[in-house]
């Protein structure tokens, strides 16, 4: 019992915002995408040699022989697009795949769940799979967004997410504080296809003085009809119906060791948050300059360092459009 | 001697006049429709078929990729590449991938002139830009900040040519190496990546505005 109060005690904090990267998704004559994401050096395989610093891109490149390849690259977000192939036009998206899962009706698998004695508490493997059979888990219609975002596989704003592949994420409940915390769950999800995304759930309990118990349970989405959109881009309501299972189903079979104790990080009869941008910042917005001129263009004016200003008022000594650029780019 | 004084002078306007890349001429019959109504159907505006004559490659080399999706409902950007044969050293040197070179379409809209010239000529484009992402569904104000910063950081080095003599208007931006074009009141942007050869992007962009205007 003592066991199982420690844990709820676990779930009250939630660790630490995470850094923040851009990181870039890049193919072979493809170009590249870019996404501002969380990241943990803990999360990526690849050791890059060096610390990660702020101006660095952290790039996913897929070559045509299907190699992939993880490096840091300081170059700017366009040079990085023609050098893959792109034109070099570039925008920063929450969340750009490299493949981007269709829209429609999929069906998710569940496969074998393992995992080890939990403290006397019983193996969570054999728990998850006493309640949750290998084999279909039921079916449902995914509108997904454009570009895809993983939140939708789990729609909660607690947990942080990070592009660990070029269509590979991985996303973190941390319910302590990083290497010493109580309690972690993962959730990996990798698109293979835009027919097929395999997901994994990997639950990390640790006592002190125990042995680490962990629990994994595999679920496969895969496309059972697609939905024909006139959208290129298949972008449809992204905020009703995101789970062709429902989440917090899986969810409780995993950790609700004891179903009476509230262990789950997506609680039961609770409205998760629909997605982690928050949109009540809007007013808050950075704003290049509140009322643009109309007929001065002021290209060369140096952008402030805080607040970015296309165009500031008009100087004695303005810098024409002819001058030649600063040689001291604003980069990110 | 008259003879060959007058072929010395038809040479002179011959070259004068074909050597001209940056001049296309809309035909009188152009409806700017033709291009308005096909901002999502960007193949059908520029195919690979083009692609590939000015590429000089055969058609089976040129792949077709859509990108970029514009906060404009249903606009996106079209985008061709093709091998060129070499290959380039990435990551300070510990990978190779092959060389490409690309052309790609978007931002259909239609526009009038004055709009055109204050949208692309001046850097109200560029602030629209972000007035448009704040107005985005899942608008992030971490992102948006970021964002910000990259469009301001770039307008603090783009330089913009007007090109009077292509189409009703157009302008080339380095160094993006675009070229916004004007045809009526139909407009788009053509962007070209030939590797660091920008007067080789300029000409070909220049050339595949003209086969789009006169097919």
């Amino acid at each position: 019992m003592k066991i199982c109060f420690l844990i709820i005690s676990m779930l009250i904090s939630v660790s630490a915002l995470a850094e923040k990267a851009i990181i870039a998704s890049c193919a072979e004559g493809k170009g590249c995408t870019f996404e501002l994401s969380d990241f943990e050096s803990d999360l990526f395989d690849t050791d890059f040699g060096r610390k990660i610093q702020s101006d660095d891109i952290i790039v996913l490149g897929k070559k045509k022989n299907g190699e992939e390849v993880l490096y840091l690259d300081k170059k700017s977000r366009a040079a990085l697009d023609r050098e893959w192939g792109g034109d070099g036009y570039t925008q920063l998206g929450l969340f750009n795949p490299a493949i981007q899962p269709l829209s429609g009706l999929w069906k998710a698998d569940y496969g074998t769940a393992t995992g080890n004695d939990c403290y006397g508490i019983g193996n969570i493997g054999a728990f998850m799979r006493k309640h949750r059979s290998a084999g279909s888990a039921g079916s449902g219609e995914i509108n997904f967004q454009h570009p895809f975002n993983p939140t939708q596989l789990f729609p909660s704003s607690d947990m942080r997410w990070v592009k660990t592949g070029f269509s590979s994420y991985k996303g973190l409940l941390d319910f302590g504080q990083g290497s010493k915390s109580p309690m972690k769950m993962y959730y990996t999800v990798k698109i293979v296809s835009p027919k097929k995304i395999e997901t994994l759930y990997t639950v990390e309990i640790k006592v002190p003085t125990k042995e680490k118990c962990v629990a994994q349970i595999p679920v496969t989405f895969t496309l059972v009809k697609e939905k024909i959109t006139e959208d290129p881009f298949g972008n449809e309501t992204p905020d009703d119906d995101l789970l062709p299972v429902n989440p917090k189903g899986a969810e409780e079979d995993l950790l609700e060791v004891k179903p009476k104790e509230d262990l789950l990080p997506v609680e039961p009869g609770h409205t998760p948050k629909p997605d982690v941008p928050l949109l009540e910042d809007k007013p808050n917005v950075p704003r290049l300059d509140d009322k643009p001129k109309t007929n001065v263009p002021r290209l060369e004016d140096k952008p402030k360092p805080d607040v970015p200003r296309l165009e500031d008022k008009p100087k004695p000594h303005v810098p024409r459009l002819e001058d030649k650029p600063k040689p001291k780019v604003q980069r990110l | 001697m008259r003879n060959i004084l007058k072929f010395l002078i038809a040479s002179i306007l011959f070259i004068s006049c074909s050597g001209n890349s940056e001049s296309v001429r809309i035909p009188g019959d152009f409806n700017s429709e033709s291009i308005i109504s096909r901002q999502n159907h960007l193949q059908k505006i520029l195919t690979r078929e083009m692609v590939a004559r000015i590429a000089n490659v055969s058609v089976d080399k040129v792949e077709e990729y859509i990108e970029n999706k514009i906060s404009t409902e249903g606009q996106y950007t079209l985008l061709y590449s093709w091998p060129t044969g070499n290959t380039k050293k990435i990551a300070g040197g510990k990978h190779q991938i092959d060389e490409y070179h690309s052309i790609s379409i978007g931002f259909v809209k239609k526009m009038s002139t004055e709009e055109f010239e204050q949208y692309y000529g001046t850097n109200h484009g560029l602030q629209q830009q972000v007035d448009d992402m704040v107005k985005q569904e899942h608008f992030n104000k971490e992102t948006g900040t970021i964002e910000a910063k990259y469009i301001a950081g770039y307008a603090g080095i783009r330089k913009t040519e007007k090109l009077e003599s292509v189409a009703t208007l157009a302008y080339w931006e380095t160094p993006m190496n675009a070229l916004h074009v004007l045809a009526k009141d139909a407009a788009f942007t053509i962007t070209a990546n030939f590797g660091d050869d920008e007067a080789s992007a300029k000409k070909q962009a220049v050339t595949l505005v003209n086969a789009i205007l006169n097919p």
